[in-house]
């Protein structure tokens, strides 16, 4: 018992140096499912004047905490799909207490009830641990389960970063693929461009060699000349080239 | 990592076939362009074919008789196809003319730059150079409008204009008269200027051999 008590107290003094946020969700899973948790375990076994003194201090806080978190808007959509799981788990674990209360009371009346003391040794004496780590946990973890909160949102911040990172870095690949594709075209065409000036550039060159390589004439050259135009002058024929009878009216048939 | 393999690859494509991909664009844009503009010239050209059979109308003298212009209907088109044959003809005809003024041309010009360098005056050899280059030039322009006239009267609708097709066909008469006329120009020029003058090149050339050699 005094084991108990002491896990009483540090639960309960667990619960009053938590911050108000563990106790807050607690209470308003409570508040939501209608189930007041003070009167159903009442209903089992009536609690002390004096923690319902202190669960009036709770709940105001927590209410006070509520009109903060229904104030703030941004914050409470987030925080909904993550404590949701953990609402399940709790929901699960207070059925369990709930059963396991149905057998023995909550952990803070059992020393002050005098009772129920040999129900609770009954049950202490095969379940003294789990009992005196449920309440705990049941208090811890929504502390607990805020932290995860806080990681989940880190978490879930977290990996739209890397999406962004994803996103930034097939960005930045494509662009640069972009570029480097524009780089080959114009590299391409500048190369074609320098492609024909050259050939020009070829081609002016064999001019410039015949610049170059100029002799004076002689009267030799002079003969050469004429015996050349006289043989281009005797290959043209205009009769052949240009004959009337090409496109006659006989010829054509009119 | 599917994503990285994702990436990579379509980077690859982008990077291996836009340079392909934006010639391919570059030349569709460009045939589109000269197919337009072919199409323009088509219009325009058609439009002047006319204009230019009306001014062959005009220039002929003689007139057809009803019975003239029914059979040149009948038998225009095979007339056609062998107006067809002299227009081609008359393209290697004009290449190998060109040619062989421009090689004479050519001659003159090359033996000019060497009398030069022997210090000949050249200056009544430069000036039939000159004048060769323009009797060439004419003769050339000579034959364009020959070959479009044989292109005319090859085209045009004879069944339907008759009148037309005969005009076409005396205009290409005269024009391969005007050529001929040209070309025995240019080959008297040749044959009396340019030999004339080659042959009083060749004599001074000789004096001033045999002087130096004394």
């Amino acid at each position: 018992m005094d084991e108990k008590q002491e896990n009483q107290d540090l639960v309960i003094g667990s619960s009053d140096s938590q911050s108000d946020s563990g106790v807050n969700i607690q209470v308003k899973t409570a508040e939501d499912t209608g189930s007041k948790p003070g009167p159903v375990i009442n209903d089992i076994q009536a609690p002390p004047a004096p923690e319902a003194v202190i669960e009036d201090d709770d709940v105001a806080a927590v209410d006070s905490a509520v009109k903060e978190i229904s104030d703030d808007s941004t914050e409470v959509p987030v925080e909904q799909p993550v404590t949701e799981a953990p609402a399940a788990e709790e929901q699960n674990r207070d059925n369990e207490t709930q059963t396991d209360l149905g057998r023995e009371p909550d952990v803070k009346e059992a020393p002050e009830s005098s009772e129920p003391e040999p129900q609770a040794e009954k049950s202490s004496g095969s379940e003294v641990d789990p009992f005196a780590s449920k309440p705990e946990e049941t208090f811890a973890t929504p502390v607990q389960s805020t932290a995860p909160q806080s990681m989940s949102n880190n978490e879930q911040s977290l990996p739209h970063e890397h999406r962004n990172n994803k996103k930034f870095a097939v960005i930045v690949t494509i662009l640069v693929a972009l570029l480097l594709a524009g780089a080959a075209v114009y590299v391409y065409i500048s190369a074609q461009g320098n492609a024909t000036e050259t050939a020009t550039k070829t081609t002016i060159d064999p001019n410039a060699q015949k610049i170059a390589e100029v002799t004076p004439a002689t009267s030799a050259d002079v003969d050469a000349t004429l015996t050349d135009i006289d043989q281009t002058i005797k290959s043209i024929d205009d009769e052949a080239d240009l004959s009337e009878a090409s496109i006659s009216d006989a010829t054509l048939g009119l | 990592m599917y994503k990285k393999l994702l990436v990579s690859f379509s980077a690859f494509l982008i990077l291996f076939f836009s340079p392909g991909f934006v010639k391919a664009q570059t030349n569709d844009s460009t045939q589109n362009v000269v197919t337009n503009q072919s199409e323009q010239a088509q219009d325009s050209t058609t439009e002047e074919r006319k204009a230019r059979v009306e001014k062959y109308k005009l220039e002929v003298t003689e007139r057809l008789t009803n019975a003239q212009e029914k059979k040149i209907s009948d038998i225009c088109k095979t007339s056609q196809l062998k107006l067809e044959k002299v227009q081609t003809s008359v393209e290697e005809t004009v290449a190998k003319r060109q040619e062989k003024l421009q090689s004479i041309v050519e001659k003159l010009e090359d033996l000019s730059v060497k009398l030069r360098e022997a210090s000949v005056n050249t200056t009544e050899l430069d000036a039939v150079i000159i004048s060769l280059k323009s009797k060439t030039t004419e003769m050339m322009t000579g034959f364009e409008g020959y070959q479009q006239t044989l292109e005319d009267s090859s085209i045009v609708d004879c069944e339907v204009d008759p009148v037309g097709f005969k005009a076409s066909i005396e205009a290409a008469r005269l024009k391969r008269t005007e050529i001929k006329t040209m070309s025995i120009d240019i080959k008297k020029y040749i044959t009396e200027s340019v030999n004339t003058l080659l042959g009083q090149i060749k004599a001074s050339l000789s004096q001033t051999s045999v002087g130096s050699e004394e």
